[in-house]
């Protein structure tokens, strides 16, 4: 695909520079071709022979063997999106909410975050990013890898659980979803339930979590940047038919106080409402944040990392 | 010929539509579909049904598998969804990119599988022999996607001779064309090449151990006119069905080194599509495939006549 400079476009002059999509932009390339390469191994080799001059994502690996490399500019990018699991309340053990906290206390995110991520990740409880406007502060943090398995051992106790099957859905189309979902496993079954994991592809995955039965746990990795904030987020666990498939009521209210708010101080009471309650009522379980890297050619001189590249405002040294 | 020719490409169209019907079965019972992709994952379960109506995914699957044999009667395949054009054009589009990978491979197994076959052949038990053998079972049990990374770094970063991938039509720049089809065009080619080399051996091995060798020798031909002349020609035959064979897993591999060499072929058209679930093109793919293999076995059938003037179609 080749893109061509629109030479009567007009700048926004309100702006100093480039603002997310928009801003003032200087467009200074006069073409710019995008190439999709699935391999990544390809993908790596064109930045190095000088065939590709931007990459939108680069192995994290592959990105610590070229740091050395002077034709070469990794930019690392953190958050790119959440690293989460959803589960299913609608029947089987997560229908328990004590099932569901013992799995909230069982797991250990940064080993799930590490394996998954090759180590590019930062380990937060929060639904929103810090820094951001909706940011809920510290609130469920207590909640937030916890790693403790004597606690959900006893969890499993109280809630009678008599090794009923508890399918992790996931899929193979993402390796992060994957590698999340096998760490996971082998984490529950460690404090003795019955895991099968049923790795798909991407598009069945997503069928499978339509329906209310055949699985229990979903990892979903998903991005909110640059422009949802929380509406995504709230949105995604709330209406007639959410994730979960059984509505909450708290939630059902922060999504509505959300939406309706005028003042911004209501729409952060209802993100913090929505965040407790994800976290006291085990609603779903975020792992952590999980970062890109992109890289471009030491030529492109003022390139700067964004959820999708921008090829404005950066020019050929 | 020709009555036999017309005779098998009739007999083509049970099995195209057999390997239609297995394709449309199989696709429409894999749970999933183009509308989960399309709506993301935060679409409600209502956003999803509308957008299933729209596409018409909601039609039970007798009326969708009526309706699309009706549109191949026509000489239609349908619409993409994802590509939001014709299928048709987007197959034809691609088709040169698969082919050339493929006729190139090919071309490159037979020449230099064939040679090697006969040279060990020509030294049987020699160093010459196991040597060119051993390379053989290495090209057959490298896979083509490995090999073909291990190209990329060499012949593209070690040594910068050739592009790491991409595509440059024939009719643009033919030298540019044989530089981005040389790498992928090797990988596939090796492990055909390997298969051939040790078919021709064995062939050659066999013919030269007949009679008509052992007099022709006798008669003091010079050992080329006995191999390129006499022994050649009945080494032909076994040689053809191995590169019909050939053709069907050089197409094969060319889905998954379109892929590393991201080359827009055919292969890699019908792996998106099978991520995406977009069912016309994954049906008009497979369709193709399948007349393409059919006509290669019917063109194997008939280069049989064509070099054993033993084998007569049509009486």
């Amino acid at each position: 695909m080749r893109l061509a400079r629109f030479d009567d476009y007009t700048q926004n002059t309100n702006f100093q520079a480039r603002d997310g999509f928009g801003g003032r932009k200087t467009a200074y390339f006069d073409t710019v071709t995008i190439r999709f390469v699935p391999e990544a191994g390809a993908r790596t080799a064109g930045l190095q022979t000088g065939e590709l001059h931007v990459l939108e994502a680069l192995a994290v690996p592959a990105a610590r063997r070229l740091r050395e490399d002077r034709n070469i500019r990794i930019y690392e990018m953190m958050p790119w999106a959440f690293q989460t699991l959803m589960l299913n309340h609608a029947q089987g053990p997560t229908a328990n909410l004590a099932f569901r906290r013992a799995l909230q206390a069982a797991l250990d995110m940064e080993e799930i975050m590490a394996i998954s991520t090759d180590g590019l990740f930062r380990l937060t409880h929060g639904w929103q990013h810090p820094g951001t406007t909706y940011f809920a502060g510290d609130v469920g943090k207590e909640l937030y890898n916890l790693k403790d398995a004597n606690r959900a051992r006893a969890l499993l106790r109280e809630t009678n659980y008599r090794n009923e099957e508890f399918i992790i859905l996931t899929d193979s189309s993402f390796s992060n979803h994957k590698a999340a979902g096998e760490v996971a496993a082998e984490q529950l079954k460690a404090v003795g339930i019955n895991v099968r994991l049923n790795v798909v592809d991407w598009p069945t995955a997503f069928n499978q979590r339509t329906r209310r039965e055949g699985w229990h746990m979903w990892v979903l990795m998903f991005g909110i940047e640059p422009y949802e904030g929380p509406f995504n987020v709230v949105g995604f666990l709330s209406g007639e038919r959410p994730i979960q498939h059984v509505p909450d009521p708290v939630i059902e209210d922060a999504n509505r106080r959300l939406n309706t708010s005028l003042a911004e101080a209501d729409r952060k009471q209802a993100v913090a409402d929505f965040q407790r309650r994800m976290y006291d009522q085990a609603i779903a379980i975020k792992c952590g944040d999980v970062g890109i890297v992109q890289a471009t050619r030491a030529n492109i001189v003022n390139y700067k990392p964004y959820r999708i590249p921008r090829m404005w405002d950066c020019w050929f040294a | 010929m020709l009555r036999y020719t017309a005779r098998r490409l009739l007999a083509a169209i049970p099995v195209l539509f057999v390997v239609s019907l297995v394709s449309f079965a199989i696709i429409a019972l894999v749970p999933g579909d183009i509308a989960s992709e399309m709506a993301g994952p935060s679409a409600t379960a209502e956003e999803l049904a509308r957008l299933r109506a729209e596409l018409g995914l909601d039609k039970p699957i007798l009326e969708r598998m009526v309706e699309w044999y009706g549109a191949l009667l026509r000489g239609d395949l349908g619409q993409s969804v994802l590509l939001r054009r014709s299928v048709t054009e987007a197959i034809l589009e691609r088709l040169p990119v698969t082919l050339g990978l493929t006729v190139l491979a090919l071309a490159v197994a037979i020449v230099l599988g064939v040679l090697a076959g006969m040279v060990a052949a020509v030294r049987p038990n020699t160093w010459t022999d196991q040597g060119v053998m051993a390379l053989a079972l290495v090209g057959l049990s490298l896979p083509d996607f490995w090999l073909g990374l291990v190209f990329i770094w060499l012949f593209a970063i070690e040594l910068g001779w050739l592009p790491t991938g991409g595509y440059v039509p024939f009719t643009e720049d033919p030298l540019g064309w044989l530089r981005a089809m040389a790498m992928p065009a090797g990988a596939l080619a090796l492990t055909q090449m390997g298969l051939l080399a040790r078919m021709t051996r064995a062939s050659m091995l066999e013919v030269l151990r007949q009679d008509y060798v052992r007099t022709a020798r006798a008669k003091g031909l010079p050992g080329w006119v006995v191999v390129g002349r006499h022994a050649w020609a009945n080494v032909l035959v076994p040689v053809i069905t191995v590169a019909g064979v050939s053709v069907g897993i050089l197409l094969g591999g060319a889905v998954v080194i379109e892929q590393v060499f991201s080359l827009p072929g055919v292969g890699r058209l019908i792996i998106g599509a099978i991520q995406r679930r977009d069912y016309p093109v994954i049906q008009g793919g497979l369709l193709l495939t399948a007349t393409i293999f059919v006509l290669v076995n019917l063109v194997v059938d008939l280069l049989y006549a064509a070099v054993d003037p033993r084998v007569r179609y049509g009486r």
